[in-house]
């Protein structure tokens, strides 16, 4: 098949600044105090060419709302003041990430502007910068090469979005992000998977990233013999790598089959004509919604005939996307049209089953034959339509290249055309660092340890399994477990550390928000423990109550459930009274009966009294001559 | 700033008196690193003074060589907040 995977990961750091100014890398809880809309305007390069991407944003007319307030952003987010010099502590945070990879740091760090057209950046660009070259990382015996390592600046935080307008926050807008570009070697989906694992060890491994959902993203190039280089963007999970990469692989074999049908069936590229007719008439009475709101706006509907792909619309591509929603979304792209109706998808919608045969015989559709339709402005029904058959003929070539946005279950949607390669141009505000070797030499000097080694040297130190040492290290507690363990000898660490891996990954795949479970919920609730006053059995049960009270502390939890321990007084109570409703059982089998007794007796009092302290009263009980 | 001060500036600035850049906005910010000129004057010794207004720049400098003789404490003690006088970051507000 000849899949060929390239990685970018990219990670937010956790420095004191922004890239390229002095505000703090948080994002705001607060509603803006300030919104300011803006215009694209794109512009002629040195080279007197207008990037075709920007035009065409710029075409859409559409505005751009920025929010901003003063704890978060200053002018230099709102491109009022140009920006300051490259935060020095985000470039030792990549040189120590450049040479745990192993790669050549540059002599002097060049600050570069790349073109992004969608607002998220008030400059047009984001800045970015290379910090060193050709690293390699040993993932299970295979070496990775590492292409490059770069900083970036982070986008603007998009908040809401309309036909016309699109909203973005300011206040991620800047901040530090590592970018680690693979070589495109990896063969199979779970390769991808892995490597990215390992990639974030190393980047945990310097104590400086962000943790947390919006945190990382990561981008994949995926292409496959025949196929076409595949850019997916923001993938945010990374469980779901391997899964995009699957379904990206499903999308292209898919894509060549269909190629295959259609070169069989003959059809040309020229065939495919921008022939569009007006359809207004047949349609005007449908009942669907989406024609009946664009006619009354004054829209029209309008359709052209897709020769030769009768019944290629409804092939499936991946899970929910098929060849017909691939056009359409090309079609809302260039077109801001919303309504695209397919042969393969009619009757349906509203549509009748004599408006679709009315249709089909006003654009002369033979049985091997397909169409589309749309319901918009004039103006956008021939972007839409002309997109149609542009992306149609496309089909006839196999996989176009593009670059597609990642959903959350893996699947992709179109998002762009691959920008062109001129797209960067050298950033002259910021001048260019110097990289001393006396820097390299410090930093090379004071590395932080990498995951193998520290789950080695924990396991041996707390005593537990090398595979829960392991786990540790690849969750995001462990810190907090050091902290926890801290506490004393009252707790047992391979509990801890099992509750830290495995009991959270289970929660969370109960539903349970456990990203609401901060480090001092975390301590709290193993002192409890440490200190008797709540049982090993119930930490589970306060965890989950306190991810869903996450502003309620761990004593408040088991007060709530009622999971305190209960005293040797009141214990020795519910003992008697066992024993007491068990007299004949008791003086039948004497001491025999223990066993029997301590399943009563935990069954009254499971997760509330020490099972060890319940065995030690009910032996007084039942052996009174031993006492 | 024409060219045919450089030689005053970088005489001055050999013989230890201190040179500095204000804006004369009173939102703006000093950055010497956007035009030829300002990277220029930065190589001869200039030192920008961020946002701080030109005013207060004149009379926090006599106040400093009133402490100091120092070349490098001149620099330094220009640049450190005391007052409010200079600031990290420009705020956003209604009049930005």
């Amino acid at each position: 098949m000849g899949l060929r995977v390239g990685l970018e990961v990219h990670r937010q750091l956790d420095t004191r600044h922004k890239l390229f100014c002095e505000c703090p890398t948080i994002l705001s809880t607060k509603p803006p105090t300030l919104t300011l809309e803006r215009r694209l305007r794109p512009t002629q390069s040195e080279l007197g060419q207008v990037d075709p991407a920007a035009l065409f944003e710029f075409n859409k007319g559409r505005a751009i709302n920025y929010e901003a307030d003063p704890e978060t952003a200053c002018l230099v987010e709102l491109d009022e003041e140009p920006p300051h010099q490259l935060d020095p502590e985000a470039v030792d945070i990549a040189l120590t990430i450049s040479l745990l990879l192993h790669a050549r740091p540059m002599d002097e760090v060049h600050v570069m502007r790349k073109v992004v057209i969608d607002g998220s950046n008030t400059t047009g660009f984001q800045r970015t910068a290379i910090i060193s070259l050709n690293g390699k990382l040993d993932v299970d015996r295979k070496e990775i090469p590492i292409q490059q390592i770069s900083l970036e600046e982070d986008a603007g935080r998009k908040t809401g979005e309309n036909k016309n307008t699109v909203i973005f926050r300011l206040d991620r807008l800047g901040v530090p992000l590592i970018e680690i570009a693979t070589g495109p070697v990896i063969k199979d989906a779970q390769e991808a998977g892995r490597v990215a694992l390992a990639i974030g060890q190393v980047l945990r491994a310097t104590k400086k990233v962000k943790r947390g959902l919006g945190s990382i993203r990561q981008d994949l190039n995926v292409s496959i013999e025949e196929g076409a280089l595949i850019e997916i963007k923001g993938v945010q999970e990374l469980d779901l790598v391997s899964k995009a990469v699957e379904l990206e692989v499903q999308r292209q074999t898919s894509l060549l089959q269909i190629r295959d049908e259609l070169r069989s069936r003959k059809v040309k590229p020229a065939d495919l004509k921008e022939d569009f007719h007006e359809l207004t008439p047949l349609v005007s009475r449908s009942e669907s919604k989406i024609v009946q709101s664009a006619l009354k706006l004054g829209g029209t509907v309008q359709g052209v005939k897709l020769p030769g792909f009768g019944g290629l619309l409804k092939r499936e591509l991946m899970p929910g996307i098929r060849l017909g929603t691939e056009i359409a979304k090309r079609a809302a792209y260039w077109g801001r049209v919303a309504g695209v109706f397919h042969s393969d998808e009619l009757p349906g919608y509203g549509i009748g089953q004599a408006e679709v045969g009315a249709v089909a015989k006003k654009l002369e559709c033979g049985p091997s034959d397909a169409f589309v339709i749309i319901a918009d402005y004039k103006e956008n029904v021939l972007d839409g339509l002309k997109a149609v058959v542009e992306r149609a003929r496309e089909a006839i070539a196999g996989v176009p290249e593009e670059t597609r946005t990642a959903n959350p279950d893996g699947t992709t949607y179109y998002m762009r055309p691959r920008p062109g390669a001129a797209r960067m141009y050298p950033e002259t505000d910021v001048p260019p660092v110097q990289i001393s070797s006396d820097r390299i030499r410090q930093i090379g000097d004071n590395l932080p340890r990498m995951p193998e080694d520290i789950a080695r040297e924990i396991g041996s130190k707390y005593e537990i399994s090398p595979k829960l040492a392991a786990q540790l290290v690849n969750s995001e507690y462990l810190d907090t477990f050091g902290e926890i363990a801290a506490i004393g000898k009252d707790i047992a660490p391979s509990f801890v550390a099992t509750v830290l891996t495995e009991s959270m990954r289970s929660l969370a795949r109960d539903q349970v928000p456990v990203e609401n479970l901060d480090d001092t919920h975390l301590k709290e609730v193993f002192r409890l423990v440490a200190e008797g006053k709540t049982a090993k059995e119930s930490v589970l049960e306060i965890l989950k109550w306190l991810a869903t009270h996450p502003t309620a502390n761990a004593a408040s939890a088991v007060d709530q459930l009622n999971l305190g321990m209960i005293g040797r007084a009141e214990l020795k109570g519910v003992i008697s009274k066992v024993l007491e409703s068990h007299r004949s059982l008791v003086q039948a089998n004497g001491a025999k009966a223990l066993g029997k007794m301590m399943n009563l007796v935990m069954a009254e009092v499971r997760g509330r009294a020490d099972p060890k302290l319940v065995t030690e009263l009910l032996r007084t009980e039942l052996e009174p001559d031993r006492g | 700033m024409s060219k045919y001060c450089y030689d005053s500036i970088r005489n001055a600035v050999k013989n230890d008196v201190p040179i500095f850049m204000t804006s004369q906005t009173i939102w703006g910010r000093v950055d010497m690193n956007v035009y030829v000129t300002g990277r220029d004057l930065l190589n001869l010794g200039v030192v920008p003074l961020e946002d701080m207004i030109p005013e207060t720049a004149l009379v926090k400098l006599m106040w400093v060589l009133g402490q100091t003789r120092s070349i490098d404490k001149v620099h330094g003690l220009m640049l450190q907040p005391i007052a409010g006088e200079i600031t990290e970051r420009t705020a956003i507000t209604e009049a930005a």
